[in-house]
């Protein structure tokens, strides 16, 4: 019985902590190559909290997000030399997945590479 | 007490600890929305916070800009976009931003409403970067020659055109930057495309022709 009483315990402990553990993001749509300059390239529509660009600092691109309808619901055009920069949807610290593409533009004048990340709180 | 009833009280104590362990987890988290663990490369570094400036607030909405130097030595930058979210950046050094002379780092943003009533145009456009410490007043120059101050706090700088302004014709081509004498110090091109949409590109949206502002 005290054996029960200690698994219980343990699991009610597990449980009580459960949403900090349950926070893990997880990927739903990611990608990467190489684009000529004024080439576009559009990761697929899912629920996403995060986009995430890497990787392009050696040439100016255009960050974008798109809603389902096609409308652009944030882009911004990031200049040569950023290492990393990502979009989350979290007002005031609290997250939520929305419905969005991310997308990247190459601005510059040459061929470089792109990488990006879509990330979910709940499920894609 | 024999195995099944040891089951049983196994399970019945479980449940009831799961059920005061969740009331207890949506006590403590108030039902409040998950919060992800924190990105690394977007934390400031150890002993330091994040540095508030050009907080303003349009049509009701806060937007603000927030710098920091990062656990790995980057300068980063937090941007808030009202309803939408906040988008982070982060260059290698505070002085990348101004390698090869460069005295302003400029950058543009835009966004549609959800329902936008016309897909073609921007209903929000913001101008954001770094001007070095000489450059104490900067100014934006539409394409129809009109200016506009923009806020400029510690070389950082934010200026927001909301939809009213955009409507009217408002088109921003370029960034002034004044010294303390009031001398031009430095310009900057404003590279403002309409919005990347199928509609925008099948109505030829483009950007209007500059005038030749004195």
């Amino acid at each position: 019985m005290r054996r029960s009483f200690v698994m219980a315990l343990v699991l009610a402990a597990a449980l009580t902590i459960y949403p900090a553990v349950a926070l893990a993001d997880q990927l739903c749509a990611s990608g990467g190559g190489t684009f000529i300059a004024g080439e576009q390239r559009t990761l697929g529509l899912t629920w996403t909290y995060k986009s995430e660009w890497s990787h392009i600092e050696g040439v100016p691109y255009r960050e974008l997000r798109y809603r389902s309808d096609g409308s652009v619901s944030f882009s911004q055009d990031v200049a040569s030399g950023v290492i990393y920069s990502a979009f989350s949807n979290c007002p005031n610290g609290n997250c939520s997945d929305a419905f969005r593409r991310t997308a990247v533009k190459n601005l510059g004048t040459r061929t470089y590479s792109w990488d990006m990340d879509q990330r979910a709180l709940g499920a894609c | 007490m024999n195995k099944r009833h040891k089951l049983v009280s196994l399970a019945l104590a479980g449940a009831l600890f799961a059920a005061v362990g969740i009331g207890v987890s949506q006590a403590v988290g108030g039902g409040a929305p998950p919060v992800p663990s924190p990105d690394s490369r977007l934390l400031p570094a150890q002993g330091q916070s994040k540095v508030l400036h050009v907080a303003q607030t349009i049509h009701g909405k806060s937007w603000w800009i927030k710098t920091y130097t990062n656990r790995f030595g980057s300068y980063c930058y937090d941007q808030n976009v009202p309803d939408e979210g906040v988008g982070s950046g982060c260059v290698p050094s505070k002085r990348a931003l101004f390698e090869n002379g460069r005295q302003i780092y400029v950058s543009v943003g835009g966004r549609q409403n959800e329902g936008t009533p016309d897909p073609t145009r921007w209903d929000t456009v913001w101008i954001n970067g770094f001007s070095i410490p000489a450059v104490t007043r900067l100014e934006v120059v539409n394409a129809d020659c009109s200016r506009m101050a923009v806020p400029l706090d510690a070389g950082v700088f934010l200026v927001v055109f909301s939809g009213d302004q955009l409507y009217s014709g408002a088109w921003p081509e370029q960034l002034v930057g004044y010294g303390a004498s009031g001398k031009v110090l430095s310009t900057a091109k404003i590279d403002l495309a309409p919005p990347d949409t199928p509609a925008a590109r099948a109505a030829g949206t483009r950007a209007p022709t500059p005038q030749s502002c004195s």
